[in-house]
């Protein structure tokens, strides 16, 4: 039989594995030289979860959601409680309460919201985010409103995290959130060359013609979008976590945005865009931060990406290797 | 206690809008007398016309270009911004507290301004008429996140007010209930736009080109209509009234950081309501909308949006076209 | 066996009658093309079949179920398919993963995820036929708008085969193909009717296409059927000629 399923640079596993394996060592270097960088590589593997949901929906399925927020909510404040009333510490059970409230959220707003697509899915999203947002401040005795919920160091398996010094605590985040990314990003990568979601795709391309193959849309929506919170809510138990602070920022429309800008500059509908946008991202704002008018740049940029280089990072890399490898057989 | 969308220095202007609240803090719900009554259709009709306001003007280009402008109430906040920031201090050196000229030239002013900047935004619009939506809605919300910083960036990051026409102008007083006379002129400000704009689109030339060109661009191409100047005067006419709200509105309530936002998310519930790009639809939307809110306000002040949102859901599932009539226009 | 059953089908827009009093039958096996000038409701006729449309009056049978009111989905799943006038297809997608999404979706593996596409094997081998008898192998691996309009429209055809299906129901599928191509479709799409013998209603615009390779014809004109048979019996009666040109070059 031919081999029909071949995968291009950055859709195949091996190059997102290498890539991780690659920001993985170079980690404790930079570290060394800068402390300061090594933490932005620690938001920056913190995030890839959140694109990777986010992308499931709009790279794949496309559903534009403009309000991702909402379930990074969901996720920090379940650490916040989970700190606050019941004193869990431990990230383990952090994860698994994030993963079934968001579970939990997903399927109370989701039925409604998959049946809209476009500006609809995309400005229900934005408000029913707002909305979480809001009620984060007004019910302040429950949330703490804007001072937030202060969580002390995680623990894992039991083991507290609170004697170490600053670098080593950081480091275990760092290596245990590296690992869990590459248990997190080897399931998307199944999911996506799955027969569900190759159906995804088939409702991305056309809605109608899916429908007439057999294809219950609203259905294999609302599993992707589940799949995307649950995605979502991950990043926000492990961003609250590697923060110690949780305030109603991490659910505001601003990190909406910033989840649509890191995922559009990597790349979207290529599997590693995510992933490589996830960490540009960081880098570019950790330069930007000094500037405060960062929206700004970040608006001008999502312009300038759209019209510009719509396949972002990993698109121009994908053309890049083309290029290489089309060279070097002509040559040879 | 703090309040949705309008963050830490949000509470004083919230009220302002919700002035019941303000002038009346004794009340309860079994308070509701006729005056009462009357007070609160007093507020739902203020409410109603600052959202018509900002959504038919999302509906016009809407309408006629096919593009949710995401950034459009930005160009509401901009002219908010424009007087509260600027233009009233210029108004009053220039006016002095003479109250009739201060009452009509801020309007035109942040009219003037906000259409102007339209201008230099115009070929991202050109940009985007008739490509995917998904374009469409990035490209604004590129805009969004711009405007927000662009206000930031000249205003500052204090909330502005100019209030001086909202006091000049003063208030009726009613029984126990004062009513400031402002709003009532920010009401009968509405009801004349809404009219001058219904004439321009259903009894005028141009108007008629631009309901024409809402159909089919292609066919008023055809029948040589320049598409580039309908488009033009569409962002045009779109950004003037957004400009015009924002100058009206922006006496009795504060300019501040994340406004777009919050008047997105409201104009958006007027949109789905009423129907997309529909004329008829804002003044429903707005209308409905407003009436929702000073009900959830009595009621469950705290889930607000919560409940105009799961009425909006609502109508959409039952009325897909909206409250409008499902026409266009 | 009668799989196909049309009893007084009535549907309107407006004023208009699109289908006036429709009274159709189709044994197992059969090949019906479908021709008429524009407006003479043959679109419509597949809508109402596949459940696009409800009609206003009339009952739809369906191997002795009456399935007048059933929703697209289920008759899918009972093996009524149709392939669209415009090309229908997915555009992000190559040639071959729109086959296989199909046959995926009629394996009832569209919502599985637990294993990767390469595991498949059967769904994937039989993606591989369908390429193979409709002489789309070489093209497989290339994206769906890289290929010939033509090809395009194949693939859109083969999409609705690879869902198996009882009845398929062609909406003009040479329409928009450059002339020189359209006998050549046409002879691979009924080709494969013969091969898979499924029973099929073909509609088409051309009529030296219609009378080169219909067996029996039925000819529509303002929502009505005003002629039903044998090909060679058709070509004869003159009216229907008239009728025919008439509505296809006034």
């Amino acid at each position: 039989m031919v081999e029909r399923l071949k995968r291009f640079f950055g859709d195949d596993i091996k190059t997102n594995f290498i890539f991780l394996t690659i920001i993985a060592i170079l980690y404790p270097i930079i570290y060394v030289f800068s402390p300061g960088w090594g933490v932005v590589l620690g938001h920056g593997v913190t995030w890839i979860s959140a694109l990777l949901g986010f992308n499931l929906l709009f790279g794949y399925t496309g559903l534009l959601s403009f309000g991702h927020a909402l379930f990074l909510g969901v996720g920090a404040y379940t650490v916040g409680f989970m700190y606050k009333y019941l004193g869990i510490n431990n990230i383990e059970l952090h994860l698994l309460g994030g993963i079934l409230s968001s579970t939990v959220v997903a399927l109370i707003i989701g039925p409604i919201v998959v049946r809209y697509t476009r500006i609809f899915f995309a400005i229900f999203m934005l408000a029913i985010a707002q909305i979480l947002w809001s009620l984060y401040y007004k019910f302040y005795w429950v949330t703490g409103g804007t001072d937030g919920i202060k969580i002390p160091r995680f623990s894992i398996l039991g083991i507290s995290l609170e004697k170490l010094d600053f670098a080593t605590y950081h480091h275990v985040y760092f290596y245990f959130v590296t690992g869990l990314t590459f248990i997190l990003v080897y399931i998307m990568w199944r999911i996506i060359n799955s027969p569900f979601g190759l159906t995804l795709k088939s409702i991305r391309d056309n809605e109608t013609r899916a429908r007439f193959i057999g294809v219950d849309i609203y259905r294999a929506r609302l599993y992707a979008f589940i799949i995307s919170a649950i995605y979502a809510s991950i990043t926000g138990v492990l961003a609250v976590n590697h923060h110690r602070l949780v305030t109603p920022d991490i659910a505001y429309w601003t990190t909406s945005g910033k989840v649509v800008f890191a995922t559009l500059l990597g790349g979207a509908r290529i599997f590693i865009g995510p992933i490589v946008g996830s960490f540009v991202f960081h880098i570019i704002e950790s330069f930007a931060m000094k500037f405060i008018y960062w929206q700004m740049v970040m608006g001008i940029l999502i312009i300038a990406i759209v019209i510009l280089m719509p396949g972002g990072i990993a698109h121009l890399a994908r053309t890049l290797v083309d290029v290489v490898v089309s060279h070097r057989r002509r040559g040879g | 206690m703090h309040i949705a969308g309008l963050g830490k220095h949000g509470e004083k202007a919230w009220y302002q809008y919700k002035l019941i609240r303000v002038y009346n803090p004794r009340e309860t719900i079994d308070m509701l007398e006729i005056m009462d009554l009357l007070v609160r259709i007093y507020n739902i009709f203020f409410g109603a016309s600052v959202l018509f306001l900002i959504a038919v003007g999302l509906n016009i280009i809407y309408g006629v270009m096919k593009i949710v402008n995401l950034a459009h109430p930005a160009f509401f906040v901009l002219g908010c911004y424009t007087i509260a920031g600027t233009g009233m201090g210029v108004m009053i050196n220039i006016f002095g507290s003479s109250i009739i000229p201060l009452l009509i030239t801020p309007p035109l002013l942040a009219a003037f301004v906000v259409a102007v900047s339209s201008l230099l935004i115009f070929p991202l619009f050109l940009f985007i008429s008739g490509k995917g939506d998904e374009v469409q809605l990035l490209i604004t919300y590129g805009l969004l996140l711009i405007f927000e910083d662009i206000f930031r960036l000249i205003w500052g990051s204090e909330p502005l007010r100019a209030s001086q026409p909202f006091e000049l102008a003063g208030s009726l007083s009613i029984g126990e209930y004062l009513i400031p006379v402002y709003n009532i002129y920010v009401i009968i400000s509405a009801l004349v736009i809404a009219l001058i704009l219904w004439i321009f689109l259903f009894k005028s030339k141009s108007g008629l080109l631009l309901r024409a060109s809402s159909m089919d661009i292609e066919m008023a191409a055809a029948l040589g209509a320049n598409v580039k100047k309908v488009l033009l005067l569409t962002v045009l006419i779109a950004s003037f009234l957004a400009g015009l709200g924002g100058g009206l509105f922006i006496p009795s309530a504060s300019a501040m950081l994340g406004m777009s936002v919050e008047f997105l998310v409201l104009a958006f519930v007027v949109v789905v309501i009423g129907g997309l790009g529909s004329f008829l639809g804002s003044l429903v939307g707005a209308f409905i909308v407003s009436v929702l809110r000073t009900i959830t306000l009595i009621l469950f002040p705290e889930l607000e949006l919560a409940l105009i949102y799961i009425v909006a859901i609502i109508i959409l599932t039952l009325k897909p076209e909206g409250l409008g009539g499902g026409k266009k226009w | 066996m009668e799989v196909l059953k049309l009893l007084k089908v009535k549907k309107s827009f407006g004023g208009v009658r699109a289908l006036d009093n429709i009274s159709i039958a189709l044994s197992e096996g059969e090949v019906v093309m479908v021709i008429g000038p524009n407006g003479a409701g043959k679109t419509t006729l597949i809508n109402v079949i596949s459940g696009y449309l409800y009609p206003d009056e009339g009952r739809i049978m369906y191997m002795g179920e009456d399935i007048t009111r059933y929703p697209p989905l289920e008759r899918v799943g009972k093996g009524i398919v149709r392939s669209f006038q415009l090309v229908n297809t997915f555009d992000k997608l190559t040639v071959y993963e729109n086959i296989l999404v199909s046959v995926l979706s009629r394996k009832k593996y569209q919502y599985a995820f637990r294993k990767i596409l390469d595991e498949y094997t059967d769904a994937l081998e039989e993606t591989e036929n369908i390429l193979k008898l409709f002489g789309l192998s070489d093209e497989a691996d290339e994206n769906i708008m890289s290929i010939s309009y033509g090809d395009r429209k194949l693939v859109d055809v083969a999409i609705s085969f690879a869902l198996n299906p009882k009845l398929i129901m062609l909406d003009e599928p040479t329409s928009g193909v450059a002339t020189k191509d359209k006998d050549n479709i046409m002879e691979k799409i009924l080709d494969v009717i013969r091969k898979t013998k499924v029973t099929s209603i073909i509609i088409e615009h051309d009529m030296d296409i219609v009378f080169r390779y219909g067996v029996r014809i039925i000819v529509m004109h303002q929502g009505r059927i005003i002629a039903d048979g044998e090909v060679e019996e058709i070509r004869k009666n003159e009216e229907i000629k008239k009728v025919l040109l008439g509505g296809v070059y006034a």
